[in-house]
């Protein structure tokens, strides 16, 4: 059998259908993959063999008597671990929930669930999606497989991590403020934040309930398709205009894969033209030519300073999660790591009238931008300005940490997705983000898949990982 | 918005019934309120209904 650390959930869905390999032969081969590499990567928290194990059995069965569900059958995963998984703990990678266990499935478990897929750990995150990296915590934070050390992104650090590095297909992400985005732009990866509130956030612990996004991370975008047709609600995906079908699993969007030509795409080049890395700029400008050569009408788009944005976000999650933790902080805040901590306690010197006007404001930068795309089919904008910072230097992280285009796309609950658009000269990944209308994640991945061809640079891995 | 004094956010701190917090933390916090608490002037607060992202993102009732 050759190695399945790298196989697509595509690949490994045809395979199990084929029956040429068993579920829980991938699945014992990720988990001894698992064994042998994240010794150096700290992207699980928590494995679970004997419950992956049984969980792969099953499917097996099922599969064996002709009893298919879907391209997510027998597919191991893994979920971060700010979303409950019924008799596992949530511990948000925090002291304060060390000994909490779930009683119950978050409702996107449920979905995998149901899709068949297999669960096969926890991974790491920043303490409660904000605090992080951070040293200082019960459980390392994760490391980045393109080099162990910068940071991977986060706050979905180890679900970025695993994927960049083949231990498993499909991750589960929450994105606040570019959660999901973030690792997997550093990571090189690909993931969506959907829509709000397209993929349900019950039994996913908050961050900033307003802002708070949960959606899927994968290699590729054909994969991200299939990951995130498994986890909306049924009467969403027929609002997003998702058809699975058991018969065709790959292709859960029947026109993602029409092309570009006769769209028209918006750029938010103001995002990204005057502040980010040069060689982040030019790799984000050499996406939007290939856009333009793949035959859509490319236009720039003009809207309110980044900073602007960024600052309404960021004061909207300070407000909404001291709103979650004050009592823990008022009691327990020692038990915090200092940087999860520090940010969580800012929210107490926000006023009800700062968190109003917070609001006010963003309902007109939301506006902004659904007028600025009035007339476009998707928009494309760099993701992170940076390239990630040392894991171990507290100074630079504070420095780089909204050194990003992710959050206007919070404010206005729309869906944006990241994938890489290239490397820089020491070989970290760059990523892009294509931007769509809300519940137009179709498109998006229309976009996003004929870019992935055109750039061509999904499935390249990381050296140390192979 | 006004941007917090050391003493004003230790005393915040306080009144939200916060306590023992250590002077590096005060000091972060008051840095972060200078650098981050501000609401860009030239951008118009409006009265539009707020939040105005909800009847496109619908509810499920």
């Amino acid at each position: 059998m050759s190695e399945p650390g790298y196989w697509s959930i595509a690949e490994c869905a045809r395979r199990l259908r084929a029956r040429e390999i068993s579920s829980e032969e991938l699945t014992r081969a990720l988990l001894a993959r698992i064994e042998r590499l994240d010794g150096a990567l700290n992207s699980f928290l928590l494995v679970t063999p004997e419950r992956a194990l049984a969980a792969a059995r099953s499917a097996d069965a099922e599969i064996a008597r002709g009893d298919y569900r879907g391209g997510l059958h027998g597919v191991p995963y893994a979920a971060k671990d700010i979303i409950d998984v019924a008799g596992l703990p949530t511990t948000c990678h925090s002291a304060i929930r060390r000994d909490h266990v779930a009683e119950s499935d978050a409702e996107i478990i449920t979905r995998l669930n149901d899709a068949g897929a297999v669960l096969i750990g926890k991974t790491a995150l920043h303490e409660f999606a904000t605090g992080g990296p951070s040293l200082d915590l019960p459980w390392p934070p994760a490391r980045n497989p393109w080099n162990r050390e910068v940071h991977p992104g986060g706050s979905s650090s180890g679900s970025g991590a695993a994927l960049a590095a083949g231990l498993v297909p499909m991750t589960l992400g929450t994105d606040t403020g570019g959660s999901i985005r973030h690792p997997a732009t550093a990571c090189g990866v690909v993931g969506i934040k959907p829509t709000y509130n397209a993929v349900s956030l019950e039994g996913v612990f908050p961050l900033s309930f307003s802002l708070d996004h949960a959606g899927p991370l994968t290699r590729d975008v054909t994969d991200n398709a299939i990951a995130l047709a498994a986890l909306l609600r049924p009467q969403d995906a027929r609002r997003i205009g998702c058809a699975v079908d058991c018969d065709a699993p790959d292709a859960p969007f029947p026109n993602i894969g029409d092309g570009l030509a006769g769209l028209t795409v918006g750029v938010f080049e103001d995002f990204y033209r005057s502040e980010a890395d040069p060689e982040i700029a030019a790799a984000t400008d050499a996406a939007v030519r290939r856009i333009a050569e793949l035959g859509a009408v490319v236009k720039p788009l003009r809207v309110s300073p980044l900073a602007t944005y960024n600052s309404c976000g960021r004061l909207l999650l300070q407000a909404e999660s001291w709103a979650v933790h004050a009592d823990w902080l008022r009691t327990r805040h020692g038990e915090y790591g200092e940087r999860g901590r520090r940010r969580l306690l800012a929210g107490a010197l926000l006023s009800a009238g700062d968190y109003v006007k917070a609001q006010q404001l963003r309902a007109h930068l939301a506006r902004e931008i659904h007028a600025a795309m009035r007339d476009c089919d998707f928009a494309i904008t760099a993701s992170s300005l940076v390239f990630p910072a040392r894991i171990d230097d507290a100074a630079a992280i504070e420095r780089t940490y909204d050194r990003a285009a992710r959050m206007p796309f919070n404010l206005n609950g729309a869906p944006a997705l990241s994938l890489p658009a290239g490397f820089s000269k020491t070989g970290l990944p760059i990523g892009v983000q294509i931007v769509g209308h809300p519940w137009g994640e179709a498109m998006v991945y229309r976009g996003a898949l004929a870019l992935e061809a055109a750039l061509g640079f999904a499935g390249r891995h990381p050296p140390q990982f192979p | 918005m006004h941007a917090p004094t050391p003493e004003e956010v230790a005393a915040r701190m306080a009144a939200a019934g916060i306590t023992g917090l250590k002077p590096d933390d005060l000091a972060w916090l008051t840095a972060a309120a200078a650098r981050t608490f501000t609401l860009p002037a030239e951008c118009p607060v409006t009265t539009v209904p707020a939040p105005v992202f909800v009847p496109l993102m619908r509810d499920h009732e």
